[in-house]
């Protein structure tokens, strides 16, 4: 049997055995999670059938706006997908400690650079294929396109994301001898420099300055006429984009040729994949090694040098105490990584441009009362479900990647329960920062009266601990020590749950600070037919302590979850 | 099993090789096709059927209605567009105002040259028209069938046809640029007769449909002496038609089917 028959065998095996030891309530969990996702996918469904239905319906060019929104759609994702792919193969091919233990083995570079490129177009393009299916789905149904239409979309997705995952492993590949030279100081600095550029090219090529709400889908049609790129005959977006237009008219021939032009260029990344790695892999991931082995000496050497020992530690800077130290420890860790460190800095990119977007609102969106209202609590909704994609995506892990040192925190002379509240700590400093500066920004672009502007600072302090304790909490409860990569500990089974228990407490606490403002949007026979005919800053004065007392209740639940679990844990 | 990975190697490089060759070849047949069939193939693109409705106003009165359907059909013979033309109108003819009636069928091969014509005009004044059209070696022949008058017989050169409604052709075409002139032979079902049309793309504008503004491009098409003016935009679509004399003041502006057919004949 070969080396990667047997890797995929053992994987199997594993999968089976796990499948087998699902108890009751992890088997409650899963449907949970089942339901959670399904939620997500019905939601889709919606959202994106509206908006293409909103869009079809203007006569003479809806229907070719909406057409130009597929190529949009697979323009970007394109670019997404393959720089998620570039850092994820990049970290799984030469940093995870699992490629070390396979390296160990009689095993060919070869299989394991198939199975470690196989994992990280898995893992970077799973979340693209769920979201994505739904809008594709409903395109289908709003332009009635045949029951073809519907496995045809499925297909040429799948070939769509094998390519940019393909694409963008290979890229890794190849910048991998670049990356590897560069220390932590210019790979931020260049990494920074690009984003910026890019970010600056996007936002000036989509005119976001010139966005108002008489003009807004001529800026959009603009944009997407503009980019070249994304109608050339030769882009893979513009394959994809015309394979999905082609299905749903029914014009078989074409989707066959499109999706074949998908399939024959993604096959082409096989023999430079396997020839890739007989020749150079096992040389590339040594010199990634020696070299990181090399920097962390010159590092550890450099700050031996630089700090002070404890007999020359000046007087002023006092014992560090166990809560600065982990804090210190954690952040070291965060930006040495440069997985976490690199999608930290494109989340931090993706709330720039949301406030920024929030600058240019339509100012007929705020015309009434009520539209004012709906935009801020669809705004507060917005800044909360950004910030728990952050502490899902950062926090959740942050305990399971103690991973095989988690020994040295756990005899550490604190409560296990300590390190829950000292994660809690870190977390809430990070969600509170970044909360804070976008609930602010974005309430003064809308304008938004004291009273609602307060409700809003106070309702994303209140998310914050919410989302901190349940990340934190859940973290706790459902560490992966074995996991160095925190995106997988993300999306593993706690980490899912995580989400949806997230999101259900946005929800929560939205729907607390919006009740007074729904009731005093009924009319007046509804107050006196069922509800008391209370002056409305009693109810808001009532639903900030049913926020309140909900937060609490919450962060007691999860920080005791958390702590019973880690008490009972071994190392 | 020895050699199984390089026989792989080489059918993926030849299937890479194929279709890229294929891609190739396809998009030196667009560039390689003339100017008006270029802007057809590039106003179907993915899709096999697209239609245009408009509402036909005069004076801010409405007066009917025209629809037109084009459709590529993928037949034993090989591909054909076929045009369909169903239309509406209150116009001045024969000296009355009265309502006009068209609905026809043009079948045309993939180089745009008829192979097939079915018209039908109705006029309330005069007995029904029928128009039959077939190709028959290089030409296509043409017979007009009226309640009072024997059969005509035309004979017209194979070439690109358009059909028209009761006030000019309305040409499948996109992916225009400023700049460009281009003329399309069109028949006319009220005069039944052959003629050319001249297209000139004058100038790109913002135009306001529906409350929102849209980028087209401004065309001038003369046809029969007459001289319209139309707004397209890039994808093909025709927002507002504006017509000359003798047909000052009447407007066709797009709209969806629903909307378009909604008339009150009286």
């Amino acid at each position: 049997m070969s080396p990667l028959r047997s890797i995929v065998r053992m994987r199997l095996v594993s999968l089976k055995n796990t499948t087998l030891n699902v108890k009751a309530d992890a088997l409650t969990k899963f449907f949970v999670l089942l339901f959670g996702l399904g939620n997500v996918i019905v939601i889709g469904l919606w959202v994106s059938y509206e908006s293409f239905e909103f869009i079809e319906n203007f006569p003479a060019f809806g229907a070719a706006l909406n057409a130009k929104m597929i190529a949009l759609l697979f323009f970007a994702l394109l670019f997404l997908v393959i720089l998620s792919t570039i850092i994820v193969a990049y970290t799984t091919i030469f940093i995870a400690r699992e490629t070390d233990f396979l390296f160990q083995h009689p095993i060919a570079p070869r299989d394991i650079l198939a199975l470690k490129t196989f994992e990280a177009m898995a893992f970077s393009s799973w979340a693209t294929l769920f979201l994505c299916l739904p809008v594709l789905i409903s395109f289908g149904y709003l332009r009635q396109a045949p029951a073809t239409y519907y496995v045809d979309s499925a297909v040429v997705l799948m070939l769509f994301l094998l390519f940019a995952g393909a694409a963008g492993t290979s890229i890794a590949l190849i910048l991998a001898p670049v990356l590897r030279r560069l220390t932590l100081r210019q790979a931020l600095t260049t990494s920074a420099l690009i984003l910026g550029v890019l970010g600056w090219v996007f936002l000036r090529s989509f005119n976001i300055w010139e966005i108002d709400g008489t003009n807004s889908f001529l800026v959009l049609d603009r944009f997407t006429s503009q980019l070249t790129a994304m109608h050339s005959p030769f882009f893979p977006g513009q394959w994809a984009s015309s394979a999905i237009l082609a299905a749903a008219a029914g014009n078989r021939g074409e989707v066959l040729f499109q999706a074949s032009m998908l399939l024959a260029n993604t096959l082409m990344f096989i023999p430079f994949l396997a020839w890739y790695g007989t020749r150079y892999y096992g040389r590339e991931w040594l010199a990634v090694r020696s070299h990181s082995r090399g920097a962390r000496r010159g590092i550890d050497s450099e700050a031996r040098a630089a700090a002070p020992s404890l007999e020359t530690r000046p007087a002023w800077t006092g014992r560090r105490g166990p809560l600065v130290s982990l804090l210190l420890k954690d952040m070291l860790v965060f930006v040495r990584d440069p997985a976490q460190l690199s999608q930290s800095l494109l989340f931090f990119l993706l709330m720039v441009i949301y406030s920024l977007s929030l600058l240019r609102i339509p100012k007929d969106l705020l015309g009434t009362e009520k539209l004012r209202i709906l935009v801020h609590f669809a705004n507060l909704g917005a800044v909360c479900m950004i910030l728990s994609a952050f502490t899902s995506r950062f926090l959740f892990p942050l305990l399971s990647l103690e991973g095989r040192a988690f020994w040295i925190v756990g005899l550490a002379p604190v409560r296990r329960s300590f390190l829950i509240q000292q994660k809690g700590i870190f977390g809430l400093g990070v969600s509170w920062t970044l909360g804070m500066i976008t609930i602010v920004v974005s309430n003064a672009a809308l304008a938004a009266p004291p009273a609602l502007f307060l409700g809003a600072v106070y309702s994303v302090l209140l998310a914050g601990v919410c989302l901190t304790s349940l990340s934190t909490g859940l973290g706790a409860a459902y560490p992966t020590f074995e996991e160095d990569n925190p995106s997988r500990i993300a999306v593993g089974l706690g980490g899912t749950l995580n989400f949806f228990a997230s999101a259900l407490s946005v929800a929560v606490i939205i729907a607390l600070e919006a009740f007074p403002y729904i009731l005093a949007s009924r009319p007046a026979q509804v107050f006196q037919a069922g509800l008391p005919d209370s002056p409305r800053w009693t109810w808001i004065w009532l639903s900030h302590t049913a926020a309140f007392a909900f937060t609490l209740a919450l962060t007691v639940f999860c920080h005791r979850l958390g702590a019973r679990s880690l008490e009972r844990r071994d190392f | 099993m020895r050699h199984a990975g390089v026989v792989m190697t080489a059918v993926i490089f030849l299937f890479w090789g194929t279709m890229n060759t294929l891609l190739v070849f396809r998009e030196r047949k667009k560039e390689s096709l003339g100017q008006y069939r270029a802007h057809v193939a590039a106003f179907h693109k993915d899709a096999l059927l697209r239609e245009r409705w408009f509402s036909i106003f005069r004076k801010n009165v409405k007066i009917g209605y025209t629809g037109f359907k084009f459709e590529k059909v993928f037949a034993a013979e090989g591909i054909e567009i076929r045009s369909t033309v169903e239309s509406k109108v209150k116009i001045e003819l024969f000296g009355a105002s009265q309502w006009v009636e068209i609905q026809g069928l043009l079948v045309a091969d993939d180089a745009m040259k008829p192979v097939s014509l079915r018209l039908d005009a109705t006029l309330e004044t005069l007995p029904a028209m029928s128009l039959t059209g077939k190709r028959e070696g290089d030409s296509f022949q043409l017979s007009i069938e009226t309640g009072f008058l024997p059969p005509v017989r035309l004979s017209l050169p194979l070439q690109e046809l358009q059909l028209g409604d009761a006030f000019g052709p309305s040409l499948p075409i996109a992916g225009l640029e400023v700049g460009e002139t281009f003329e399309v032979p069109c028949f006319d079902p009220i005069a039944l007769e052959r003629a050319l049309a001249t297209v000139r793309v004058v100038a790109r504008e913002t135009r306001s449909t529906s409350g929102l503004s849209v980028d087209a491009f401004r065309i001038e098409t003369t046809f029969r002496g007459v001289m319209s003016l139309s707004w397209v935009t890039e994808a093909g679509e025709v927002l507002l038609q504006e017509l000359g004399p003798p047909f000052e003041g009447v407007r066709l502006i797009g709209d969806t089917p629903q909307n378009a057919k909604r008339i009150n004949p009286k």
